[in-house]
């Protein structure tokens, strides 16, 4: 069997306030800092303490050791900084001990960014900083998940210095030829099949439908591996529900048997992507295994698509816009997390219950999200003509008419 | 099964949605082969669609052929029916001679004919007379059928269930389609409850609308929930009108009656609201009731005369006229056992707005819930809506799709179980 590279995703996002119509061009504050403050508490609590206890543990006593790549967005880090500091702690700490490499991605887990290529460059090289901020390292692999890459967006995550790039599917986009973007990074399209099946194995936990026991997703893993290293992503946050015994039990025993297997082991991604050129015998890996593309969960439904062009027209404003408050404000109100919200799997029961959503319909976290939206545009609008107002006045000082 | 059903008002003749529901259930019950139905109102009109099933109006039971007590029947409210005295006009002469005439005949054949109870089949002031005397009249039925089980629908008809269930020793299933906590908004009347609450504690099984009014029935009237099925109602398919007219203005609707329970103050204060970001919109408060006058008060004082308009009750095409017109539909009801109208909105292309205290709430995704509180909350999804385009035609999308598949056939279905499970008991 061959290596495992198992790739951490950690994005939590500061949760949105009521915000009502009538309070456009009113308040400018929106969020939430108590619900935020609880979902942050009750995360790092129930899932992230007990998840890398584990995996610490289990550091010290796996035959090979426990290694994964981690994605933390930079609002999730400004989250941990503010309400649980601890966080950062435990993560500097793994990282010292070489147990995990730090994943490349948009600073606040934006899609909009991979719409315009100075977006993405910011939000990257933002990113970058906050790693090297608290934790002195720079990523050298960018985690492209399920997005889709267009050739400039490939150029830019070069640009900035990224050796390689991690994008799940079985073969690059029909729109963009990676192979002769110039400046583009090392590609590898990961099995995105592995990563369903473990959150399937988990969600089987949770809803109790089943005694779910790994052996089966071990095996599957096994037969997978084979030939090529395997490629797992998992989120950590995505299912918001404790980390219980089962789950423990379920964890323990994947990363225990992976571990323990005698030709297996885990890699970090930057060694993942490196054993990956070797095997294939070239650069540009493609991998041969089956696996549909993921379901479009951000940008699929009406709701979604108004949402995102009300973004991208935000994103022309905030370019001619210098006010610092309005500049953090977008930072963090670009989180493709508000666009989950609004997806029509939350119209379904099973789904709802399963993933964290703090509306009760897409119907009303389009509205709310809409409505902050609203008030950001208004601001910014106000801001440039008062850009434009005071060039005027300058211009009129320096070059009176008279 | 020979099924007896006693229910208070039958379309056309309602003034309310019990009618529209029994007559869903009535339907989709029919079209079970081995199910006999036997559905008795207080007042027959003659114009009732009973296809396929007994009809009877209490009204029409002869007294004396049937030979029931009349002394359990409270008198100021009987109608005697004898042969007529009235003459035309004639002249002093021949009255003479006719009366002497008559007169001559007397002892032949000047006995009381028939003898019948009169009923409105309305809410009136005599309310608790009526539903009295339509128990003994609902007792005498159910002795000269061979029934296998009693189905009561609303409180009206509890009385007339458990004397009927007293009568024959056969199984008796209520059906409650509100409770008097949600008509009067928590000021309850002592008189329903205890009927309400004899009715259910008499039943073998009682039908609840909803869970929400499932919750009522055990917190409030102290019922067991293991007695209580929760079986949500159906709806029947409203077109919308074909080819409305186009207008400028959008419409926002409020259908129902005017009364505590339907919250429509919040309805007027989400106007408010939304009237003062937005010009070019009309409210609608289709309905009569109690609170009509104090909700034109509360609109001229808010200044919102031309902007409101008040078209009182609407039935039958003029309901699908209301639905077409509007742009939302809002039913801010306090408590809702369960709320029809928001289903025959979806049905014609309406996105609806409804409070999360009702029963319609349980079984649809493709609407805004809100507290019936919360006109912010109310007024917000009102404001957006109307604003974006993209948001009113997926629920309007979706809305139509989910409300397809809400019928009474499913709820007929849950029915027969019941059914089913009562008479192998009994």
């Amino acid at each position: 069997m061959n290596k495992v590279c198992l790739c951490i995703q950690l994005h939590l996002p500061a949760i949105l306030r009521q915000y009502r119509f009538f309070e456009v061009n009113k308040n400018d504050y929106y969020y939430d800092d108590c619900v935020t403050d609880s979902q942050v508490d009750q995360f790092y609590k129930d899932i992230f303490v007990p998840f890398f206890d584990l995996v610490t543990k289990l550091s010290t006593r796996a035959k090979s050791k426990i290694k994964l790549g981690i994605s933390v967005s930079g609002i999730t880090l400004k989250l941990f900084k503010k309400y649980r500091p601890e966080a950062l702690v435990t993560l500097d700490t793994l990282h010292q001990k070489g147990l995990i490499e730090f994943l490349s991605v948009s600073w606040s887990n934006s899609l909009v960014a991979f719409n315009d290529s100075s977006l993405l460059k910011e939000q990257l090289l933002l990113h970058d900083q906050f790693i090297q901020h608290f934790f002195g390292t720079t990523p050298k692999v960018f985690m492209a998940g399920r997005h889709t890459l267009s050739a400039q967006s490939l150029s830019v995550i070069g640009e900035v210095g990224k050796k390689a790039v991690v994008r799940f599917g079985t073969e690059p986009d029909k729109d963009c030829d990676y192979y002769t973007t110039p400046g583009c990074p090392e590609m590898w399209f990961a099995d995105q099949k592995l990563s369903r099946l473990v959150e399937k194995q988990e969600l089987a936990l949770l809803s109790e439908k089943n005694n779910s026991r790994p052996e089966k997703l071990l095996k599957q893993i096994r037969e997978h591996a084979q030939s090529t290293p395997v490629f797992i992503e998992y989120n950590l946050a995505q299912l918001g529900e404790p980390f219980l015994l089962n789950r423990s039990y379920f964890w323990q025993t994947l990363l225990t048997e992976l571990g323990a297997d005698s030709q297996a082991g885990f890699v970090l991604p930057s060694e993942f992507v490196g054993l990956s050129r070797n095997s294939s015998g070239n650069g540009n890996n493609e991998r041969r295994v089956s696996g549909k593309k993921g379901k479009n969960l951000w940008l699929k439904n009406d709701l979604q698509k108004e949402a995102f062009s009300k973004l991208v027209l935000l994103n022309e404003m905030v370019k001619a816009c210098d006010c610092e408050t309005l500049v953090r404000d977008w930072e963090y109100l670009q989180d493709k997390e508000y666009l989950f919200y609004m997806n029509d799997r939350f119209f379904e029961d099973e789904f709802a219950s399963q993933h964290f959503n703090p509306y009760q319909s897409p119907y009303l976290a389009f509205i709310n999200y809409m409505n902050i939206l609203s008030d950001l545009e208004n601001r910014l609008l106000n801001r440039i003509r008062k850009n434009e107002f005071e060039q005027h006045q300058l211009y009129s000082i320096n070059f009176p008419s008279n | 099964m020979r099924v007896l059903m006693f229910g208070w008002e039958f379309p056309p003749n309602i003034s309310g949605g019990l009618g529209t529901a029994c007559l869903g259930i009535t339907k989709a019950l029919t079209a079970y082969a081995d199910i006999d139905l036997t559905f008795v109102v207080p007042k027959a009109y003659g114009n009732e669609e009973t296809s396929r099933m007994e009809f009877i109006g209490a009204n029409e039971i002869d007294l004396i052929k049937s030979k029931i007590n009349q002394e359990r029947l409270c008198d100021p409210y009987t109608y005697i029916s004898v042969q007529s005295g009235m003459l035309p006009y004639v002249d002093p002469v021949k009255y003479a001679e006719v009366i002497q005439a008559k007169s001559n005949e007397a002892g032949k054949d000047n006995e009381v004919k028939s003898r019948k109870v009169t009923f409105t089949g309305k809410y009136g002031a005599d309310l608790l007379t009526e539903i009295h005397n339509y128990s003994i009249i609902g007792e005498y039925i159910a002795k000269s059928g061979e029934f296998d089980l009693i189905h009561a629908h609303d409180w009206l008809t509890y009385p007339a269930g458990v004397l009927a269930k007293k009568a024959t020793g056969k199984p008796l299933v209520i059906h409650v389609h509100a409770t008097d906590f949600d008509r009067s908004g928590g000021h309850v009347n002592p008189d329903v409850f205890w009927i309400e609450k004899q009715g259910m504690e008499a039943a073998d099984a009682i039908i609840s609308v909803s869970n929400h009014t499932k919750r009522i029935i055990v917190e409030k009237y102290g019922i067991s929930p293991e007695k209580i099925y929760t079986v949500h109602n159906g709806v029947e398919p409203v077109a919308a009108i074909a080819n409305p007219q186009k207008k400028e203005v959008k419409t926002v609707t409020f259908l129902g009656r005017i009364t505590l329970q339907k919250g429509p103050q919040y309805f007027i204060e989400v106007a408010r609201k939304v009237l003062q970001k937005m010009e070019s919109v009309e409210f609608v408060m289709a309905g009569s009731g109690d609170m009509t006058a104090q909700m034109v008060a509360m609109v001229n004082k808010y200044g919102l005369t031309d902007k409101f308009q008040f078209p009182g009750f609407l039935c039958g095409e003029q309901v699908q006229e209301m639905y077409t017109r509007s742009d939302v539909y809002i039913m801010p009801s306090v408590s809702e056992p369960f709320g029809i109208a928001p289903l025959e909105a979806m049905h014609c292309r309406v996105p609806v707005i409804i409070s999360k205290q009702s029963g319609v709430s349980e079984v649809v995704k493709h609407a805004i819930a809100v507290d019936f509180w919360d006109t912010d909350a109310m007024a917000d999804a009102v404001y957006s809506i109307l604003k974006y385009s993209k948001l009113k035609n997926m629920m309007v999308k979706n809305g139509t799709r989910e409300v397809g598949n809400i019928n009474w056939d499913q709820s007929a279905k849950q029915l027969v179980r019941v059914y089913d499970k009562m008479t192998k008991c009994a």
